[in-house]
């Protein structure tokens, strides 16, 4: 029961711990890894507090100064160089390098953020198709998705928690975060920089479509778009 | 070897230097790399690199020489045998060490890492 309610937080539509592709993924690993490490150090440190207080002078065998730097630069050293070149690693490849992912060829869009709303614009698309979606990002699930954020206002951040890390929306700016998700579904996001007071209302929904309906389904959410 | 001692505020003052040094290539590694990814220099190949990778090696590098030089500096310093100059001395000495330390720690990666993207 207990156990129920302390992981109850862990899922839920924006949820970063229940990753639904791989840059998510990354990120939820990275956490997991932190906080097994942050507990397990945090248990050694009060084993250390509970022996010295049950019996005082244990510590002695280690000098004042061999103490100073075990705890000081022996500890602390290893663990953080290997956190930052594991992220760095990490980090490096999850970059939207124009090589292109897996699976073949990346699929470009792109995000515009204004108070209050996302659109969603497909440069891709061939003639005819010039339309823009509201609100609702169509993606082929299973293939890298370059998602290039531009904002018309104020600064904004393109965020889908069980995809991937987020990204600012700033006037005059045009940078790219690499999306995937790998099944078929629903995702949600949200703007995740305060930018006024209908951010709190400045959600989306990313639906993610079987590979080879991707097109023809962005075709005729598009066809809907202009009809409204 | 007969150099004038210093005034004690100059030790004092020594011990900042080092991360004083640390700061400063932060700030200009950091407003280089943004600049030169909008400017384009990235896309400048320059022999195994590009021209962006290279001003920042250059100023990395020109960064650890002015602390070499620092410490240099504070080793040739005359110091009496002991009492609160000395001490600021050392600090500062181990101070300067730690910059060290640090920037190779904070910045030998961008040897490596993709600067723009
Ligand atoms: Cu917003």
């Amino acid at each position: 029961m207990a156990s129920t309610l302390a992981l109850a937080g862990c899922g839920g539509p924006v949820s970063t711990l229940d990753p639904a592709g791989p840059a998510a993924d990354a990120i939820a690993r990275l956490w997991w890894v932190m906080l097994i490490g942050a507990v397990a150090l945090f248990i050694l440190m009060m084993a250390l507090f509970g022996l010295v207080m049950l019996r005082p002078g244990a510590g002695s065998g280690l000098s004042r100064r061999g103490w100073i730097l075990a705890g000081g630069l022996g500890m602390p050293l290893p663990i953080l160089t290997a956190l930052l070149i594991y992220a760095l690693i990490q980090g490096e490849r999850l970059l939207p390098h124009p090589d292109g992912g897996p699976n073949g060829g990346v699929v470009r869009v792109e995000a515009v953020a204004r108070q209050f709303a996302w659109e969603f614009h497909y440069p891709e698309l061939g003639a005819g198709a010039a339309g823009t979606t509201l609100n609702v990002l169509h993606i082929p699930a299973g293939r890298a998705v370059d998602v290039t954020t531009r904002s018309d206002d104020v600064i904004h951040s393109f965020w889908v928690p069980r995809l991937g890390g987020k990204i600012d929306a700033t006037p005059g700016h045009s940078p790219t975060i690499r999306l995937r998700a790998d099944r078929p579904g629903l995702y949600a996001g949200l703007c995740a920089e305060y930018c006024g007071t209908g951010h709190r209302d400045m959600g989306f929904t990313v639906e993610a479509h079987p590979p080879a309906l991707y097109e023809q389904r962005l075709r005729a959410a598009l066809a809907g778009e202009e009809a409204q | 070897m007969n150099r004038p001692v210093p005034h004690p505020t100059r030790h004092l003052l020594m011990i900042v230097a080092g991360f004083a040094l640390w700061a400063l290539a932060f700030v200009l590694l950091y407003g280089t790399q943004a600049t030169g990814c909008k400017a384009g220099w990235h896309l400048v190949e320059m022999g195994p690199a590009n021209l962006l990778r290279l001003v920042l090696a250059l100023l990395f590098l020109l960064h650890l020489g002015a602390m070499l030089a620092l410490v240099r500096y504070l080793r040739r310093q005359v110091v009496p045998m002991a009492g609160p100059v000395r001490f600021l001395n050392r600090v500062a000495l181990f101070s300067a060490w730690a910059a060290i330390a640090s920037t190779l720690f904070t910045f030998v990666w961008l040897f490596w890492l993709s600067p723009c993207q």
